[in-house]
């Protein structure tokens, strides 16, 4: 990943990081300062000031993770409660689409490390050259390695562009699908089947009139809500919006397999004891199975929708993270552009890289927790 | 080691002769609200938290007078209705939000630990200055968005926001617990600052076994802040999206599961207990060496108790849910735990006893505290064991008995230590005493109202009597007549207090730098401090080795002896010198 | 409602704990005392020595020096952590001892039903009968199989040292045997220990308690039959109809209508049932847009919106000044819909509804009523009087031939 200030040759040798002060013949830097410009004042050597800034993030970093852990936990306690819920509903996910955003994101981080490298390398010329026999080159292009840091940079964000444009893509589905978390779940389609499109749903009722039979608690906490914006467009839909499925005859594309535990169908809610919701939605859960490659595996699980929940919020909290990196690496950019780092001082870059990184990381953990479920179940 | 020089040395002389403090180096609103200084982050945290203090005491009253009387004497209702009621709910959900969020988590760490850390450490300042000012903004924005939640519906579901009531309550708890979502950032922000200063900011010569025990202390609260904290803030998302996008977490209706919100709540907020009483045992442990004249006993232990207590604080958290409907198992394995967290807080107590064995103990206000927070924490700590405790716990659970319980620890702890700190720093923070006979007072009427306050709930609570209740059976209500008299008395004590620190600002005496005597880094620059704290980064002894202070008359206040320190041996007591050397 | 009498009428009450009647109250009772003792103990060596050395140690002038520069003892240190971690791992295992009794019910428990809402609790017996107090038989097991239908409540009765929470959609359990009889009712008291709801559950948490009644074998056995009918009552050895007006005040207080609805006309959470029949109403209905209800409209078309309202609160809602407020909570609906006791005890409730605060209502009768008796009461049955009539003209000549 980063290499380590100890390596960039115009470094100055390192303080012992307790604050005895460094002969100032040392410094490098063109200033003639006693103090760079870069070093904060309550700071005594750039190498302390260095090595808190490194310690900092990876504090910060600790948190982050601690943030999402407490989703992962929820996934953790729901999955293994529901895993028929898990492998029914991952197959609504384009793991195509996941794959190739984390190609992407990976990507993404290889830039961003060398980014850091070629700050780190300031205005050291970056060449690539031909042999051209006889120990002579032949220069096919030249540029400073600041500018290089930059290119870099740039893709980075690219490509943190194109994730969360595949993102939108994916989240564009889900909202004409109504695959979308707790009471809104109201599929238009099965796994593998081509959606309906949205229109064809019945008109959604009235504002103001919930349906019969949500309880009146619930339609009482939305209504105090949302008291102004009671033109919400996705008030729920009476029971008759959901197209009557038919008969056991529906058919998966080929090949497609929608697998079913041996765990027999969890009642509603985590310990099994039923809910007004799923009175609510008692029709589309009149026993349907779903025909696989002709085989009758068994019908749709009720608690889909959690699956929806936790994917969202698990990749929404990431994807405001991807956001917020984004930015961070532009603001760098900037910074970069304006030549404010070279050998001694290029932690910004470093940090933000540690930053990245991270993100990174989550989101490699979460693409095989949601997208490749798989077969086992 | 710096000598005091002879022209600070005038006592009763007006501020300025503390040449270029930090509070005359720069001028205008802008200079503060812009500060970069962690001296004044911290007087601006110290305002902050006083003031939401006060806020959540007056709502303490408010709920205290309502339970003078069984029906409730100011929300009341004749016929079944229960309507009323909801008024108190929210007036003791703002007073347990307010307290806990904040004035007890950022109170010690940043009002107190702002100011004092880095000149006790040795450092100019904080390792992200910067960062410091930002989180106090988050803090100020938090309680802004907590204040703009009362206005648009108080919460009425109990600062502990248990799903589902939180998720149908008609009041605005998605405010609310965003608040809370910004607030645990500025606490995750000042830990990071914290643990960053004291690993990467110590002078030479102070290694991790020579720093003072209010490090140690600071320090431990911050890895529980920067580890916990960012649970509560995932919970506080989770528990908004449920509310608007009804996502199903914790809602049975959606399959969701209320219990879990009750681990992921507790699982910060009992680490969060910790992040409050710890600071204030740092507290404690600088100010008892101080007014008992010795070295504090058994350093090494108190150090490395905090640490204990850091890292088993973060494996206890079930035990505020033994019958909350987790399993028998998990339930047995939370009680043992906890009973092994109490070890650590007791090994501070006996040191600090022992500190002041055989020690000079002069009774001084912050000592007063001091004193007080023993009692009050001891009883405090010896209520958890029986709360610990299964067949017992099943019995007191969510009975007034754990209020009184978490009272003691909470404000006879924290509070009271906060106090005790506030009244020993205070005269570097401001450069000014303040009268002794009447801060003393304080800690008197505070302390007799805390007994008489909380000490009948321990029984009414054993009795049967619930939490949370706004109405009661009449054959309580002696004890609650008794508590309410002591929240009365409670609130003279803190104007009493309130009055002996203001008046020092407008006539208090000129404090020397070290009017205490005692041998941390702080009392060796003047008070109040200069701009960048040192001008040279200090070289340091032992914090706690009073062996070279000696009083001053002429300054009034203990000045460094190098004479003294030749002639002195461990083995001889300190010869008694007349009044006036 | 007086706790304190009851405490004093019978055993082992102390200054902390309530009277202990069931049998997990002795290991809770053993317990509490151990860990009293020895906690007060250290509380008093903690506090001793500390006022201690505050005395003998105070410094008479300001270079005053401590007198012992020791800041080590290892012996010491060893042995103040030591026994303390012994003595609490002591305590734990006391509690862990008491606590595994709470998870072992015996086999032959009696169940009972428990259903906590906002803000009452409703026990259902196994013999069908229903109340909102519980009744137990003194030396018998029984097992409360509890769950809430709305939010987190709690059941705990502190004289039998026993609580768990109630969880919406899921059962949690408790257990316990009664070993001594409850105070009897009076006629200011209702008699029995108390039973609070200590989880904070909304507006009515401080109002939700009900009462255990513990009784003999034969006062229990009575009391289910009676319970498992309200319908009728016993006068004596007779049994007779209690009439719907009656049943319906009970069910009031009973099914926990009275936490929302006054009879007084005190506003609160629903509307008062003060001349609640037969008021103009303006309506924003679900099933029916042109619904309308009036003052003048029939007792048919009034009798079946009050049905509805009870059963299906969201159908038709009120609406006032531009606001449609929602319906009930659905919880008392289920109860009181599906089986024919619940559609009587529903028509009991609109028959007390109708009878509040309106003049000129005339309560049905009850079937088993001498009223029905047409000679008894002839007034009250004109074909009778009218064939009386009848037959005395047919069989009176006409005046005047």
């Amino acid at each position: 990943m980063t290499t380590t200030a100890h390596s960039a040759p115009s470094h100055p040798p390192e303080g012992d990081g307790h604050g005895h002060p460094v002969p100032a013949t040392d410094h490098a830097d063109a200033h003639g300062h006693e103090h760079p410009k870069f070093l904060a004042h309550h700071f005594d050597t750039p190498q302390q000031q260095f090595d808190s800034g490194k310690l900092g993030v990876w504090l910060f970093l600790t948190t982050e993770i601690l943030l999402f852990s407490g989703l992962f936990c929820a996934y953790a306690v729901y999955r293994a409660r529901h895993p028929e819920v898990f492998s029914f509903a991952h197959h609504y996910l384009n793991k195509w689409l996941g794959a190739l955003n984390t190609i992407v994101l990976i990507f993404s981080s290889f830039t961003m490390a060398w980014a850091v490298r070629a700050s780190q390398l300031g205005e050291k010329p970056f060449l690539i050259a031909l042999p051209k026999g006889k120990g002579q080159y032949q220069q096919l292009f030249r540029c400073s390695h600041r500018q290089l840091c930059m290119f870099l940079l740039s893709i980075t964000i690219v490509c943190g562009g194109v994730f969360m444009c595949v993102k939108y893509l994916e989240y564009k589905n889900k909202w004409q699908e109504n695959l979308l978390p707790g009471e809104l779940f109201r599929p238009t389609e099965l796994p593998g089947e081509t959606a309906r499109p949205r229109d064809e749903a019945k008109p959604l009722a009235k504002e103001g009139a919930p349906p019969e039979g949500l309880t009146a608690g619930v339609a009482a906490t939305r209504a105090a809500s949302q008291p102004a914006a009671a033109a919400t467009p996705v008030a729920l839909a009476p029971e008759a919006s959901i197209p009557a499925v038919g008969p056991a005859t529906r058919q998966a594309p080929e090949g497609f397999l929608v697998e079913q535990s041996q765990i027999p169908r969890a009642a509603i809610g985590p310990a099994g004891v039923s809910s007004d919701w799923e009175k609510a939605h008692a029709s589309r859960f009149e026993e349907q199975s779903v025909v696989v490659t002709k085989e009758q595996v068994g019908p749709e699980p009720y608690n889909t929708h959690i699956f929806f929940g936790i994917y969202f919020l698990m990749t929404g909290l990431h994807g405001i993270h991807v956001l917020a990196g984004m930015a961070l690496i532009g603001w760098v950019l900037v910074r970069t552009r304006r030549g404010d780092f070279g050998p001694d001082y290029f932690s910004p870059v470093d940090f933000v890289g540690l930053y990245w990184h991270i993100v990174d990381l989550v989101w490699i953990f979460l693409f095989p927790l949601l997208y490749l479920i798989g077969n086992s179940g | 080691m710096t000598t005091i020089t002879p022209d600070l040395a005038r006592a009763g002389g007006p501020l300025e002769y503390a040449h270029d403090n930090y509070l005359t180096h720069s001028h205008g609103v802008r200079s503060w609200l812009l500060t970069l200084d962690h001296k004044r982050i911290g007087i601006m945290y110290l305002v902050a938290v006083l003031s939401a203090f006060f806020v959540g005491g007056l709502f303490a009253e408010i709920v205290r007078t309502q339970l003078l009387i069984p029906t409730g004497a100011l929300f009341t209702s004749a016929s079944a209705d229960a309507s009323p009621y909801k008024v108190y709910n929210q007036m003791f959900t703002l007073h347990g939000a307010i307290m806990i969020f904040l004035v007890l988590i950022p109170g010690i760490p940043a009002a107190l630990g702002n100011f004092v850390l880095p000149i006790m450490l040795g450092a100019k300042d904080v390792a992200f200055p910067r960062l410091n000012l930002f989180s106090f903004y988050l803090y100020l924005s938090g309680a802004a968005i907590a204040v703009i939640s009362i206005a648009l519906g108080a919460v009425d579901t109990g600062w502990t926001f248990y799903t589902p009531y939180s998720i149908e309550s008609q009041t605005a708890v998605s405010w609310m617990v965003f608040g809370v979502f910004i607030l645990g950032f500025s606490s995750i922000l000042t830990g990071m600052n914290f643990i960053v200063t004291i690993h990467k900011l110590r002078p030479p010569g102070m290694t991790w076994f020579r720093m003072p025990l209010f490090l140690w202390a600071i320090y431990a609260t911050a890895i529980i802040q920067v580890l916990a904290t960012p649970v509560i803030g995932i919970t506080a998302l989770l528990l908004m999206m449920e509310r608007i996008l009804h996502v199903g977490i914790f809602n049975p209706k959606f399959g969701g599961d209320p219990v879990l919100f009750q681990h992921f709540f507790w699982f910060y907020s009992h680490p969060a207990v910790y992040i409050m009483i710890l600071p204030a045992m740092g507290v404690m442990s600088e100010v008892i060496s101080t007014f008992s004249r010795k070295h504090i006993f058994g350093y090494k232990f108190i150090a490395l108790s905090s640490i204990a207590i850091a890292v088993i604080g973060f494996l206890v958290w079930g035990h505020h849910m033994f019958p909350n409907g987790q399993s028998t198992m998990l339930a047995t394995i939370f009680s043992f735990l906890t009973m092994t967290v109490a070890i650590p807080s007791a090994i501070k107590v006996w040191n600090w006893l022992a500190t002041m064995y055989k020690g000079s103990i002069d009774l001084a206000t912050p000592m007063c505290y001091a004193l007080a927070f023993i009692f009050l924490f001891a009883i405090g700590g010896l209520t958890g064991v029986f709360l610990g405790t299964l067949s017992v716990d099943v019995h007191l659970h969510d009975t007034y008995f754990v209020v009184a319980h978490f009272h003691y620890v909470m404000f006879g702890g924290t509070l009271i230590g906060f106090l005790s700190g506030l009244f020993y720093w205070w005269p570097k923070i401001t450069g000014k005493l303040y009268n002794e006979t009447l801060g003393r007072l304080s800690c008197v009427l505070i302390f007799v109202g805390f007994n008489t306050t909380f000490l009948p709930q321990f029984v009414m609570g054993s009795q049967g009597m619930p939490r949370r209740y706004a109405t009661y059976w009449p054959e309580f209500q002696p004890y609650h007549v008794m508590s309410t008299i002591g929240a009365y008395i409670q609130f003279i004590g803190f104007a009493v207090a309130a009055v002996a620190l203001l008046h020092s600002l407008f006539k208090g005496k000129t404090s020397p730098a070290n009017p205490w005597g005692s041998a941390t880094l702080e009392w060796s620059c003047t008070s109040p401090p200069p701009h960048d704290n040192f001008k040279t980064t200090p070289t340091v002894g032992d914090p706690y080795d009073h062996s070279n202070l000696v009083w001053d008359d002429k300054v009034q206040g203990y000045v460094r002896n190098n004479r003294l320190a030749e002639s002195y041996t461990t083995k001889t007591a300190i010869p008694r010198q007349p009044k006036g050397h | 409602m007086n706790l304190l009498s009851h405490i004093l009428a019978g055993t082992d009450p102390t200054f902390f704990l309530p009277k202990g009647a069931s049998n997990l109250a002795g290991d809770v009772d053993s317990a509490w005392n151990i860990i009293l003792v020895v906690t007060t103990i250290f509380f008093f060596i903690v506090v001793g020595a500390m006022t201690f050395f505050v005395i003998k140690y105070r410094r008479r002038a300001p270079n005053d020096g401590a007198t012992s520069e020791v800041t080590h003892n290892t012996p010491l240190e060893i042995a103040w952590t030591a026994i303390p971690l012994a003595l609490v791992i002591m305590f734990f295992f006391v509690g862990f001892k008491g606590f595994l009794k709470y998870d072992n019910p015996p086999p032959n428990c009696r169940h009972v039903e428990v259903i906590g809402q906002q803000w009452k609790f409703t026990f259902n017996y196994p013999n069908g009968a229903t109340d909102s107090d519980l009744y137990v038989e003194e030396g018998q097991p029984v097992q409360l199989d509890m769950h809430s239908v709305d939010v987190l409540h709690a059941l705990y009765l502190p004289t039998f040292r026993t609580q768990r929470n109630l969880i919406p959609y899921r059962q949690t359990e408790i257990w316990f045997i009664p070993t001594e009889l409850s105070p009897a009712p009076t006629q200011s008291d209702p008699g029995g220990w108390p039973i609070f709801c200590t989880q904070h559950c909304g507006n009515g948490h401080s109002r939700m308690f009900a009462h255990v009644h513990v009784l003999a074998k034969a006062d229990y056995d009575q009391k289910m039959k009676e319970l498992a009918n309200p319908f009728k009552k016993k006068n004596g050895d007779k049994s007779s109809w209690v009439p719907y007006v009656q049943l319906g005040e009970k069910l009031y207080s009973q099914m926990g209508c009275n936490t929302c609805h006054s009879l007084d006309g005190k506003a609160g959470t629903g509307p008062t049932w003060k001349g609640l029949y037969k008021r103009d109403h303006d309506f924003s209905s679900l099933d029916d847009p042109n619904y309308t209800l009036k003052a003048s409209d029939n007792d048919a078309k009034w009798e079946a919106y009050l049905s509805q309202s009870i059963t299906s609160p969201d159908a038709k809602l009120v609406r006032l000044n531009g606001i449609n407020y929602h319906g009930m909570p659905s919880s008392y609906g289920s109860t009181l819909g599906g089986s024919p006791e619940n559609i009587e005890k529903q028509r009991a409730l609109i028959e007390f509804i109708k009878s509040n605060g309106n003049t000129g209502y005339k309560p049905p009768i009850p079937f088993d009523s001498e009223l029905y008796d047409a000679d008894k009461h002839p007034e009250f049955h004109p074909e009778s009087l009218a064939a009386q009539k009848a037959k005395e003209a047919a069989t009176t000549p006409p005046a005047g031939q």
